[in-house]
């Protein structure tokens, strides 16, 4: 019979795929940017001139590059650069690194350790792209030298997928799967520096190492996640111990990431999440999500978690930003309908590619853009100082580092601009920033007691937009300068304590600490004790980090104040000084705790106040979450002697972009 | 400043040698260079989420990509009622774009079967794979494609 399959296929199956393949033919297959648009190879002009054998090197790399890509080279200078990366530009705003001695990897540990990178484990697949087992050894890039070093094996099995954190002077490498898939407890640490291995101990059984995610606190790893009934855990590198989390007020489920934001690790998933402090050791259960994203991925902008995709979404139209600080969720703007990858905050914009084309998005602006930057690689690993670092083979058997610096023509959000609407009231200061140079340290206390410090150099005068305490300490010793201390209740029922100090070389320390914790001290006078002691006791060990010498109070983040993006203005009004400060884009730890520890109280002056502080001299500051201006936080200090006009003043203030 | 693992490196190798074939595969279902780009981009990027879990990247991208490649097929005929693009004439081979042509006017199910078949060189089995459908469906729509083609032809 004619119409038999059989007969069909024998007459018409040749044509079939003759014309497929003819058609197939046609299409333009337009895969890499060193196939596109390239390729240069030049030698970066390092800060640090490279040694004779390096430029050797780069020379070998840049003919092997464009070898490779087969095409016409073009010699493009690039411009040079405040880091250290030493490599070869083969396009405008890519560069490669020498080649590495191994050959890419799956599921392998990629880490930036701050000059290089550190990889380890993973699987590498054969020519029929059938998985092979997983290795024990790795290799570290140098970016200042572009050298590699191959690592000796770790004291554990070869694995892929394993949890791995940074420390500052360690890799901490723990769990992973086995070639089986089956989950594994051990781990080990890794000194880039010195090369050497030290095995850690096993995590508790109940830690599960599949579908759970990692956080470095800077003193301990926090692992939380994988199937119901599984229990998180800390693990100290110090100690070399691991303490099991008290359970979560949520199920344990797959988590794509956990997300540090300097005082808690936040997971969440299919649309509840919980947070926990390790100061205090407890754990919150977080506002309901607008969203229902599985595994999205979590990216810290300073001072929201922004949940990006997610496993059961292919889109980038659903994102939302969760505030710690104020328990709130705010939908994105809708971004492309297409997936994205390798997000990354950037310190002002998060970054991402979808479709082969890096996209911005603004928090401030809460804008997406498109750019004209194509990164068709795709860049799984990280970002360091201002550029994406990933891992590429460049069409070779052999592992390199590209570095991709986005173009900087990606538009930032206009400066914003605020206006007083009062009669009489007067511009009479406007600055970005506290001051420049300014620091900012957070201790949490295991009664729950949050101290922040700002110091704000060689401004006398006392800070702009805070409050200027009233009762000077006389018990403040002369060698520290001279100190105000003044406190007022919160909303909530907690206390809030100011300290404000001159110190003698001229810089201004201002010390805030909130009280809302277990067991705060009951009176007045010993909080104003303690907090004064604390002032006394603290230690500058280095240009820009703090130590109080209370063992119940620990560091829990540090940060240059003026690296914020934080205003204020002053106006003059009625003879009284009004000063505003506005957080763009976050800061908002510290800064919530000099306001207001905990969920802002509505109160009655106007629809945007999130919290009022009286001090007792009957100065008040009005607090919000700007919704004018997007992602902000402005706080208004008002005197006592305008204290009845708060409602007009409030009401007349203008914040816009 | 803590940096957390992130990603599978290997991936990329996998995406610089199967793209162009899947692009290619893409485009012949869909008709449309651009969204048979945006089609295997969205398939690596699914892929990237559970790679690790993948064992066999080729196969599961290729299904990966057929399904999206369908939906985005259906989409077309529903939401704007598009006509099927019209490939270009390359040149050179009248008879075969003739029958390329053909196989963009076939149904969806017809035309992936033959695609997969033609182009894949799938065995029907593992066609049914793919799509997910019984072989005998499979079959059957291969079946009615060639003597949609013989009338054509003829």
């Amino acid at each position: 019979m004619i119409d038999d399959l059989e007969q069909l296929e024998e007459t018409f199956g040749a044509t079939l795929k003759l014309a497929l393949h003819h058609a197939a033919e046609a299409v333009d297959v337009e895969l890499e940017p060193s196939e596109e648009h390239v390729i240069v190879a030049v030698l970066v002009e390092p800060v640090a001139r490279p040694p004779r054998r390096l430029l050797v090197v780069a020379a070998v790399a840049a003919v092997l590059l464009s070898a490779i890509a087969g095409t016409i080279v073009i010699v493009h200078v690039r411009r040079p650069t405040p880091s250290t990366h030493v490599a070869v530009e083969i396009a405008p705003g890519w560069s490669v690194s020498s080649e590495g001695p191994l050959g890419l990897r799956t599921g392998g540990v990629f880490l930036w350790d701050g000059s290089g990178v550190v990889l380890w484990g993973g699987a590498s697949y054969d020519q029929t792209l059938h998985l092979q087992p997983a290795a024990a050894d790795g290799a570290v890039y140098d970016a200042v030298t572009d050298t590699w070093k191959i690592i000796d094996n770790a004291p554990i099995a070869g694995r892929r997928s394993a949890k791995a954190v940074w420390t500052g002077s360690r890799v901490v490498i723990w769990g992973g799967i086995d070639d089986d898939g089956r989950g594994l407890h051990d781990g080990a640490l890794f000194d880039p520096s010195s090369g050497e291995w030290t095995k850690m101990a096993d995590a508790p059984a109940e830690v599960s190492a599949e579908g759970s995610a990692a956080v470095w606190t800077g003193t301990e790893v926090l692992v939380w996640g994988g199937p119901s009934g599984s229990k998180g855990a800390a693990f100290d590198p110090k100690t070399e111990r691991w303490r099991l989390l008290p359970d979560a007020p949520i199920v344990s489920r797959p988590i794509g990431s956990a997300t540090w934001t300097e005082t808690e690790m936040i997971v969440w998933s299919n649309g509840d999440g919980a947070a926990y402090n390790p100061v205090i050791g407890k754990w919150r259960g977080i506002a309901p999500s607008p969203l229902h994203n599985a595994q999205p991925t979590g990216v810290w902008t300073g001072s929201d978690v922004v949940f990006l995709g997610g496993a059961n979404t292919d889109a980038l139209t659903e994102s939302a930003a969760y505030h710690p600080v104020t328990d709130t969720w705010q939908m994105l703007a809708s971004g492309p309908s297409h997936p994205g990858l390798g997000f990354v905050w950037t310190g002002t914009t998060i970054l991402g590619v979808v479709k082969g084309v890096v996209v911005d998005y603004e928090p401030i602006t809460d804008t997406w853009t498109e750019t004209d930057a194509k990164l068709s690689a795709i860049p799984f690993g990280t970002w360091a100082d201002d550029r994406y670092v990933f891992a590429t083979d460049a069409g070779t058997s052999k592992i390199r580092i590209a570095f991709y610096q986005p173009p900087e023509t990606i538009p930032k959000a206009q400066v914003p601009t605020y206006d007083l609407t009062l009669p009489s009231a007067r511009l009479t200061d406007d600055e970005t920033g506290i001051a420049k140079g300014a620091d900012a340290a957070l201790w949490a206390g295991d009664d729950g007691t949050y101290v922040s410090l700002n110091v704000i150099p060689r401004e006398p005068g006392g800070p702009k937009g805070l409050r200027e305490p009233t009762a000077q300490i006389t018990t403040f010793p002369l060698a520290r300068g001279k100190a105000w201390y003044g406190e007022s209740a919160t909303p909530g029922g907690a206390v809030s304590s100011v300290l404000w100090w001159e110190h003698p070389d001229q810089s201004v320390w201002l010390m805030n600490a909130h009280w809302y914790g277990a067991s705060p001290p009951d009176s007045s006078a010993t909080r104003r004790e303690k907090f004064v002691q604390w002032a006394v006791d603290i230690t500058t060990p280095t240009e820009s980090s703090y130590e109080l010498n209370d063992p119940g109070i620990q560091l829990v983040g540090h940060e240059r104040a003026g690296t914020r993006r934080t205003r204020v203005r002053t106006w003059n009004y009625a003879g009284q000084q009004l000063a505003l400060l506005v957080v763009e884009n976050g800061s908002g730890t510290e800064f919530a705790n000099l306001l207001a520890r905990g969920k802002p109280q509505t109160t009655t002056i106007q629809s945007r106040v999130g919290s009022v502080v009286t001090d007792a001299g009957g100065d008040i500051t009005v607090g919000w979450k700007a919704d004018d201006l997007t992602q902000a936080w402005a706080t208004l200090s008002i005197p006592a002697a305008l204290a009845g006009q708060a409602d007009d003043i409030v009401h007349g203030l203008r914040l816009s972009d | 400043m803590s940096e957390v693992s992130s990603g599978s490196p290997q991936i990329e190798a996998v995406y610089r040698s199967l793209s162009g074939p899947l692009v290619r595969l893409a485009y012949l279902l869909v008709g449309d260079r651009e969204e048979a780009r945006d089609i295997v981009q969205s398939a690596f990027a699914s892929a990237s989420r559970r790679w690790d879990a993948i064992d066999d990247p080729h196969a599961y991208l290729r299904r990966a990509v057929v399904n999206r490649a369908n939906d985005s097929h259906r989409k077309a005929f529903r939401q704007a009622r598009h006509p099927l693009p019209v490939a270009r004439d390359d040149g050179g081979e009248p008879e075969l774009d003739g029958v390329w042509h053909f196989v963009q006017s076939l149904p969806t199910a017809q035309r992936t079967v033959v695609v997969l078949r033609y182009y894949a060189d799938l065995t029907l089995v593992a066609i049914a794979e793919v799509i997910d459908r019984p072989a005998s469906t499979v079959r059957s729509d291969l079946r009615r494609a060639l003597i949609n083609l013989k009338g054509h032809l003829s």
